[in-house]
């Protein structure tokens, strides 16, 4: 039996299929690779991966396990596939975005003509949680703030690409991006060639020239980066340690490092080692007790003005999570506008802001059609997914939001795009989001061509995160179109795949293809 | 007037602590009202000292890595104070507290009007407003606030030791007495419920050079001014005329010469003169000591 | 490296090394006591000298303090499983992986598998299974465990600094159980023939057969018995046991070669190639192992084995303080 025997699209947005049995052009050489695939033998690649994961230390730790136990993050084969032109138009957009909002920061802790402007509210901007006026008049390196940023993605019923939120502060899951790959080139190596997908595995390459390019002055010959990190108990864990190990760098704890004179050293065997640039894996609030909660031992005393006399270089700076609260998030589109003249791009999800007194009473009225979120919180936790909430639960919501307006916002539900995820001996369709990775480097802003597809397992879930039962999907952006005879001919693809295969050399030989492409804007 | 401070700071730790690290915040403004002269800061065990600037003033720090069981911070200020009548800044124009109801102003000044974990704008603040608006009917900014200055030292007693840096504001309304900090924290959550701009000083107050013998100074309405035996706090409200005065309810004045500011802020969190972390766990002993004098009249 | 890191390899090598070191001591003293045909084993009062084990452990206290009964029952949960013995078997252990697990990124993967399916393996045993399978299996597992750990060290870690870490470690820990095993058994063996006949103290003579028993007890723990009989012909005396296991530059276990290994580790991380110590560690650890290759066994018995034994002890101590000041704190 076909493994997409009986694969329905229903009234959703399908990434594979037009219709049942008609898959769009770009995913039609997949389709014809897999159409007459047994289910047996997709389970039986499935589980090779999954042990592969598992042998290389893929892993979460739970929390509040003793005994250690560490689990896989799920994965589903089946890749999602992007465009060439679609992906240029994210492309386009997002650095967009990512350029205006750096503007924003820089703006906000500095002369705040915007907020003069009132184009934001200013008590939205300095009565956030993570607004951090302590760094205010800060110079950062090169003006940057967001050097890695990992913006959510999804796409409503008719397609069309919207961002959910932006992550400017320490955005995780690039890890699963590099890994989840490999195991893909494994696991289907021939369909890479013929479908010519764009390589991501210069993304550390990219970062870890990003980051040497922070050095303060008179360090950048060979400048010491790390990795800073909460520890073996943080969930992100394994991340770090992957990314410190890919990077070629130490992966520290606040403990490995003090200020000395306004100088960050790291304690070796050899005695005090300078440290010039860090990127950080630790949140603002634990990162300096001198500066920021005093009860922290994660952080390192002294850091911050460290920074703030540019002896040392954090990644990403410091107080970004301004930009990236939920509220500030309805303003994205004007602060587009208010610092590039241009129209976003990529739009937001509509919002309705609890603070504003007219969307107040519309969101307290349909509690039931709307999505609630708490401004500063992440991972799915401080969520009503109204129409499936339970009467009870919308009450406790209406009363949280009552007490505390500024603090929450609403959405209409919207119906995520569904991609084909394996299950048991077929596919079904689950609803899906996209989690692209830029880096925002001196000269220019790279957007890695791939990213982190989360797939909500749960048959109906719209929630992706890892941490409610959420997997990840390989992302390949294709480096060219699809042929317009390919959607009707699918008996060329032979053909098609040796035409695409030449083309497609000079991509895969070139190790940093997208530093041609950059450019800010 | 030429005013001199001489600031000491010391911690005593029964044990030895290392790698502190300390923020001060001590060196005077200078603005239309003043002028700091000369500045020095040292420290014992003797350390590099760094800075950077910020509108609200000066910050120093520095680190001691080695083990130590005391640190002595030495800040000397030489202050040239210009405002001898503070009044001539006050708008005595009727029914200026409108300005406070324009969206502009509240959206300008919204770190100065919101609330903090120290300045709650709680209820039960509200009936010091009332009690000074039913004395009068001018809807005058200034008389306003000098009258809750007046209304605000009537109400509370001054009594060192009776709160500490931690104490909620809840308490002091429940007390009836504590600190310049406590007064200066009502203060602003008096003015921010009513919509008037208002920031946390940080400061020193000169009360009379002290002569060898024990002799109080008396201001000229007979009462001994408080704050000059450590650092002194009040509040500044900005007035329609875009002025930020100073008012000091602990006092009962309005802000003048004999008064230097260090540094403003949101509340006494933002202007912590000394504020430091340590390792070693050891709880500390604390002694302050200011000396405020005047070298015009002892030139004289 | 880190100093975090050199100081959690530093303890892996300790950790694992107690443990095997651990079981070594328990299983020979349990064997060799049924062997002697001692009745009572699970009698109220044992009369296996568990007590000798206690103090070479260090751990007396935390016994008496957990338990009424002097059983072997007791006293097998104590040394294997107590979490309330800080030098438990279990617990080494864990804590081993627990510094393993914070420096996956620098060690090879299968190194941290082998301490890790060991541990989730000794948690599935308990004092009962112990009991009923014999303890000898399941002492040595730990030891067979310690074992791969170090084959597979061996055989996949860089010729690095890492390695030098786990081996001090490893080493400072060997030799010092060694001097503390020695200095235990010593102070147990000898009263009991000097008890018999006062007058005929002959400190480097043989005592009876239950000594003779014992001194073999005492080599087997640190599996020395076979290669004692290769070397020394003249049967079980003290003074060639001290010799052995104290002396001798070739016996993995003796603490000669332990503190040796332990200062060349140092040198290598130093960079030093002369004779004379570049750091405290060196100084500290060199002037012992001085005294160690010009001490005659004869000597050390007559001048007190005891204070010997006590002085090799507080200066394994002093070693480890100093490649802490040094190296390690963070």
């Amino acid at each position: 039996m076909s493994l997409f025997h009986g694969y329905e699209t229903e009234s959703f947005y399908d990434e594979m299929f037009e219709a049942p049995g008609t898959p769009r052009p770009h995913y039609q050489k997949l389709y014809t690779r897999l159409r007459d695939m047994s289910a047996e033998d997709f389970r039986k690649r499935t589980q090779l991966a999954d042990r592969a994961l598992i042998q290389q230390g893929i892993t979460f730790a739970v929390y509040g396990d003793e005994k250690g136990t560490e689990k896989p993050f799920p994965f589903d084969l089946l890749p999602r596939i992007i465009p060439a032109r679609e992906w240029e138009f994210l492309e386009r957009g997002l650095k967009q975005r990512l350029t205006a909002l750096n503007l924003f920061l820089h703006d906000i802790y500095h002369d705040q003509k915007i907020l003069n402007d009132g184009v934001v509210p200013r008590e939205l901007v300095v009565g956030a949680v993570n607004y951090r006026p302590q760094f205010r008049y800060a110079d950062p390196p090169g003006g940057i703030y967001v050097h890695i940023c990992g913006s959510d993605l999804i796409r409503d019923v008719d397609g069309t690409y919207r961002v959910l939120e932006d992550n400017l502060r320490t955005p995780s899951g690039v890890s699963y991006v590099l890994e989840n790959r490999i195991i893909l080139t494994r696991t289907f190596p021939s369909l890479f060639r013929d479908l010519a997908v764009r390589p991501v595995d210069h993304y550390t390459t990219q970062l870890l020239a990003n980051l040497c390019e922070l050095a303060p002055a008179g360090r950048e010959a060979n400048p010491n980066v790390v990795l800073l990190t909460p520890g073996v108990y943080n969930s992100a864990y394994f991340e770090h340690s992957f990314l410190a190990q890919q990077l070629g760098i130490e992966l520290v704890e606040g403990r490995d490092l003090f200020c000395d004179d306004n100088i960050v050293y790291m304690k070796t065997t050899r005695g005090p080692q300078r440290v010039d640039v860090i990127y950080r894996r630790v949140d603002d609030d634990f990162l300096d007790p001198l500066t920021f909660r005093s009860d922290s031992v994660l952080g390192v005393s002294g850091l911050v003005n460290a920074y703030r006399a540019g002896n040392v270089a954090l990644a990403n700076s410091i107080g970004t999570g301004v930009a990236d609260d939920k509220v500030i998030y309805a303003y994205v589109p004007r602060i587009i506008e208010y610092y590039l003249g241009e129209k976003a791009l990529i739009q937001n999800v509509d919002t309705y802001l609890a603070s504003n007194p007219q969307d107040y009473k519309y969101i307290l009225e349909n509690l039931d059609k709307l999505v609630v979120k708490a401004a500063n919180e992440s991972g799915g936790y401080g969520m009503l997914m109204g129409p499936q909430a339970t009467q009870q639960k919308r009450e406790e919501f209406a009363e949280q939001i009552k007490a505390n307006p500024r603090n929450y916002i609403a959405q209409p539900l919207i119906s995520l795009s569904r991609a084909p995820a394996f299950v048991e001996n077929h596919c079904e369709g689950r609803h899906i989001d996209l989690r692209p990775y830029l880096l925002f480097g001196k000269e220019s802003i790279t957007l890695i061509p791939g990213a982190l597809t989360r797939v909500a397992l749960r048959k109906g879930s719209y929630v992706v995160n890892s941490s409610q039962g959420g997997g990840s999907k390989d992302t390949w952006v294709l480096a060219n179109e699809p042929h317009p005879l390919s959607q009707t001919m699918g008996g060329m693809s032979q053909t098609m795949g040796e035409g695409t295969m030449m083309q497609s050399l000079p991509q895969s030989t070139n190790p940093n293809p997208t530093l041609e492409q950059g450019g800010a804007q | 007037m030429r005013l001199r401070v001489k600031h000491t700071t010391q911690y005593t730790y029964s044990q030895p602590i290392k790698d502190a690290h300390t923020e001060v915040r001590l060196f005077p403004h200078s603005d239309s009202v003043q002028t700091c002269l000369d500045y020095r800061l040292a420290t014992q065990p003797t350390a590099n000292l760094f800075h950077y600037d910020l509108p609200s003033g000066r910050v120093h720090h520095f680190n001691i890595r080695p083990p130590h069981t005391s640190q002595v911070i030495l800040s000397e200020a030489v202050v040239l104070t210009h405002l001898q009548n503070p009044f001539v800044r006050l708008p005595l124009v009727d029914n200026d507290l409108s300005f406070y109801t324009q969206p502009e102003v509240q959206q300008r000044y919204i770190e100065y009007l919101a609330e903090t974990k120290r300045v709650p704008l709680s209820a039960q603040v509200a009936p010091f407003a009332e009690a000074v608006h039913s004395q009068s009917e001018s809807g005058n900014t200034a008389c306003f606030l000098t009258q809750l200055t007046r209304h605000l030292h009537a109400s509370f007693d001054y009594v060192p030791g009776a709160t500490h840096v931690h104490t909620h504001l809840e308490e002091f309304l429940e007390l009836r007495r504590g600190v310049c900090q406590d007064f200066a924290h009502l203060f602003l959550a008096i003015c921010r419920r009513e919509g008037i701009p208002a920031r946390y000083v940080s400061g020193y107050i000169y009360t009379g050079n002290k002569p060898s013998t024990e002799e109080y100074i008396y201001h000229e309405e007979g009462r001994n001014l408080v704050g000059d035996d450590a650092t002194h706090a009040w509040a500044e409200c900005l007035l329609p005329n875009g002025v930020w005065a100073g008012f000091d309810p602990t006092n009962n004045l309005v802000v003048n010469d004999h008064y230097i500011k260090v540094h403003d802020g949101r509340d006494y969190s933002d202007v912590t003169p000394v504020r430091g972390v340590y390792s070693g766990g050891e709880a500390s002993v604390l002694d302050v000591r200011v000396q405020v004098t005047c070298e015009d009249r002892q030139a004289s | 490296m880190l100093s975090r890191d050199a100081d959690a390899c530093f303890w892996i090598g300790r950790y694992v090394e107690r443990a095997e070191a651990t079981a070594r001591m328990v299983d020979v003293h349990y064997h060799a006591a049924l062997e002697s045909g001692l009745p009572g084993i699970e009698g109220a009062d044992s009369p296996m000298r568990w007590d000798s084990l206690l103090a070479i452990s260090h751990t007396a206290e935390e016994f008496y303090k957990h338990y009424d009964v002097y059983s072997d029952r007791n006293f097998l949960h104590h040394f294997a499983f107590d979490t309330e013995n800080p030098n438990s078997i279990l617990v080494s252990w864990s804590r081993a992986r627990e510094n393993a697990r914070s420096i996956r990124e620098q060690i090879a993967s299968e190194m941290w598998e082998a301490i890790n399916i060991s541990y989730l393996q000794f948690r599935d045993w308990d004092v009962d299974r112990i009991l009923a399978e014999g303890p000898h299996a399941f002492f040595n597992r730990v030891k067979n465990a310690s074992h791969l750990f170090q084959g597979i060290l061996n055989r996949t870690l860089l010729m690095s600094e890492t390695r030098d870490w786990l081996d001090i470690g490893r080493f400072l820990e060997r030799g010092d159980q060694t001097a503390r095993l020695l200095d235990v058994k010593y102070h147990d063996l000898l009263p009991a023939y000097q008890e018999e006949d006062a007058e005929s103290v002959e400190p480097l003579g043989v005592g009876s057969t239950m000594d003779m028993h014992g001194w073999i007890a005492v080599l087997k723990s640190v599996s020395a018995f076979e290669m004692y009989r290769k070397i020394y012909r003249g049967g079980i005396l003290p003074a060639s046991v001290v010799d052995f296991l104290v002396l001798h530059p070739q016996f993995p276990a003796s603490v000669n070669h332990c503190v040796k290994r332990v200062e060349g580790c140092l040198k290598r991380i130093s960079g030093n190639s002369s004779s004379a110590p570049s750091t405290e560690p060196e100084r500290v650890v060199g002037r012992l192992v001085a005294d160690l290759t010009y001490s005659r066994p004869e000597e050390i018995i007559l001048e007190g084995l005891h204070e010997f034994l006590d002085g090799v002890q507080v200066r394994c101590i002093e070693i480890g303080n100093a490649i802490t000041r040094t190296y390690l704190s963070y």
